[in-house]
């Protein structure tokens, strides 16, 4: 562990620069929203990341590893001929909060599995992601500390938490995060004993915000698998509005529909890969027009479950929900996992 | 291989959709190298009886538009109905739920009577259509991928997911959350949100959305006291027709996965 003070921020950033741009958390510049919304965009030069707390950015940082559209490979019509494009492009990922963090770490999992997803992989190789520890809740939505997400485990390559207003301790997780901790020994100083029991007490404190762990009795996992037939999909499936914002913004997503993109003069295309989610009308459309999951009951059901026990039982391990509490946030009808899993409780109760 | 020949037509409409053609710019030389543009009269002299594709802009609303569209049905080979006035009625239907003399005397004053108004139609309820290419306008980018589909054999897909679809992941700040009612949710995508995109409001030009659950949204808009009716009024700018048939008993917001 080392100690990075604020006044040397400039100088943080500027080394971060060598390894590709710097793309950051940054206040959305939209006249009706005031500055709450953030977006992950490139820094400006000589521009600062914010490192404050804050409402999650709208859109994950998982999504710079699988974009909402991306190009798997280019050909042209008349040879045949198909070239692979792979991101290779270097980038800094900085202020990334746990929950995020995590999620890449899933993704890092469920993606390298099988046959690899090379274009995820090709991003996330050549990526350094720099996570910044949170404090307190960011917002209402948010229930990573039911996930246990909200103190960063993994994920990332250097974690910074800010244990005074002047200094962050500087942790590594990664070899990469050990490289660029001993590159940047001139900016870091040292960790004395007294900032290990700092960052001890922060991460006491840190805790004691996110308050106590058990908003259910029961883990998630078992209340989806026992609830197959609980009322609480069809009740809430006549208020969802199909919109799809849920699957699109979460950061443990990874759906995708392909589309062939041949511009005039049709000499040469692309094929692309664009976001897709399973509470989407269509998705689960096949050949000759069946739809093996057309009713919004059976969606909602599908993607809660496979959030919390799909997933977790195909890849080990725990939920494929971080708690960021972006699909309730979007939900213009306010449904969330966290009322979905009180309900499905509530009736196992009942159901004794 | 020839190039197929191409004839543009605009009924009742602002001929919007057109332009939305010649806003394409650069693009035009390579349209001009895959197609043959036989009649399009807000660009050239040219106009020929004899076409493969017919792109028709506007409502059917006049008895004469009716035989015209017909005729043009005859001659071509496709056709296409482009913007929310050929797909869904568009504005022009907006009289449909007014009396038609008191529209006329509105428009034309004393002399309303000469001009009757008559049934708005979209161009399917006319004649059959082989494409539709949905927005107020179309979609710039739709029209180039229509045609490239044409030309390269391959199936024009398009979906009925909704315009939050794009919109989130523009990573757009949510009008509801600003508290303005939107559509949203409920509203046929392909525009990559471009009105919430900019801060205004969908408004639904492309028609509703394959499950759009519209009870659903109208009690959350209420309940956010963003007014009585709202949806209902803002669907009745571009969605009459389709609103009054839901409305007329296919409304369960069970969604129709057809």
């Amino acid at each position: 562990m080392v100690m990075l003070s604020r006044v040397r921020l400039a100088a943080f950033i500027d080394a971060l620069r060598r390894h590709g741009e710097v793309v950051a958390p940054r206040p959305v510049l939209d006249p009706q929203a005031s500055g709450e919304y953030r977006r992950y965009e490139e820094l400006r030069s000589g521009e600062l990341p914010e490192l404050a707390p804050g409402k999650p950015a709208l859109l994950p940082a998982s999504h710079l590893f699988l974009p909402p559209r991306e190009t798997m490979l280019s050909y042209e019509l008349e040879s045949g001929r198909f070239t692979e494009v792979l991101d290779r492009e270097p980038r800094v990922v900085i202020g990334v909060p746990p929950c995020e963090a995590h999620a890449l770490a899933l993704l890092d999992q469920a993606l390298s599995q099988g046959v690899p997803d090379r274009h995820y992989r090709a991003r996330r190789e050549n990526a350094t992601v720099v996570s910044l520890a949170c404090a307190e809740p960011c917002w209402e939505q948010c229930f990573c500390r039911q996930m246990g997400t909200h103190r960063a485990t993994d994920g990332f390559d250097l974690l910074l938490t800010p244990i005074d207003a002047e200094r962050f301790t500087v942790e590594t997780n990664t070899e990469k995060g050990d490289a660029l901790t001993a590159e940047l020994s001139g900016v870091f100083a040292p960790a004395l004993d007294a900032d290990r029991a700092a960052l001890d007490s922060w991460n006491v404190r840190c805790d004691a915000a996110f308050g106590p762990s058990e908003s259910w009795s029961a883990d998630p996992r078992a209340l989806v698998e026992d609830g197959a037939d609980d009322p609480v999909w069809s009740t809430e499936a006549e208020r969802c509005l199909s919109c799809g914002a849920c699957v699109l913004l979460c950061p443990t997503c990874t759906c995708f529909d392909m589309v062939e993109s041949v511009p005039l003069p049709c000499s040469a295309g692309t094929r692309e890969r664009c976001r897709d989610g399973c509470m989407i009308p269509g998705f689960s459309a096949v050949a000759h027009g069946a739809d093996f999951r057309s009713d919004r009951a059976e969606r909602l059901r599908h993607r809660t479950r496979r959030k919390f026990a799909y997933q977790p039982e195909r890849y080990g391990g725990g939920s494929y929900c971080v708690g960021c509490g972006r699909c309730h946030a979007h939900c213009p009808v306010d449904i969330g996992p966290i009322g979905l899993l009180k309900e499905l409780e509530k009736d196992r109760e009942e159901a004794r | 291989m020839p190039r197929p020949r191409v004839a543009f037509f605009s009924f009742t409409s602002c001929e919007g959709c057109q332009l939305t053609v010649l806003e394409q710019e650069t693009k035009l030389l390579e349209l001009l190298e895959v197609v043959e543009i036989v009649r399009f009269r807000e660009a050239i002299d040219r106009r020929e009886d004899r076409f493969d594709v017919a792109f028709v802009e506007g409502s059917i609303s006049t008895p004469e538009e009716e035989d015209r569209v017909r005729w043009i049905r005859n001659q071509a080979g496709l056709v296409v109905a482009i913007g929310a006035c050929a797909t869904l009625g568009g504005v022009n239907a907006i009289r449909e739920d007014r009396d038609h003399l008191d529209v006329q005397g509105r428009v034309y004053g004393e002399k309303g009577e000469w001009y009757p108004a008559h049934q708005v139609k979209t161009v399917a309820e006319v004649v059959s259509i082989d494409f539709e290419l949905h927005g107020c306008p179309m979609a710039g980018a739709e029209f180039l991928d229509l045609v490239s589909c044409l030309i390269t054999g391959r199936k024009f897909r398009q979906k009925g997911t909704s315009v939050c679809v794009e919109c989130v992941l523009r990573g757009t700040v949510c009008q509801l959350w600003k508290g303005r009612p939107c559509l949203g949710p409920i509203s046929r995508g392909g525009c990559q949100a471009v009105c919430p995109s900019q801060g205004g409001s969908c408004i639904g030009c492309r028609g509703l959305a394959t499950e759009a659950n519209l009870p659903a949204l109208a009690d959350q808009l209420e309940s956010e006291g963003l007014g009585d009716g709202v949806t209902e009024r803002m669907l009745e700018l571009f969605n009459r027709k389709e609103f009054a048939a839901r409305e007329g008993g296919q409304g369960d917001g069970k969604g129709d996965p057809a």
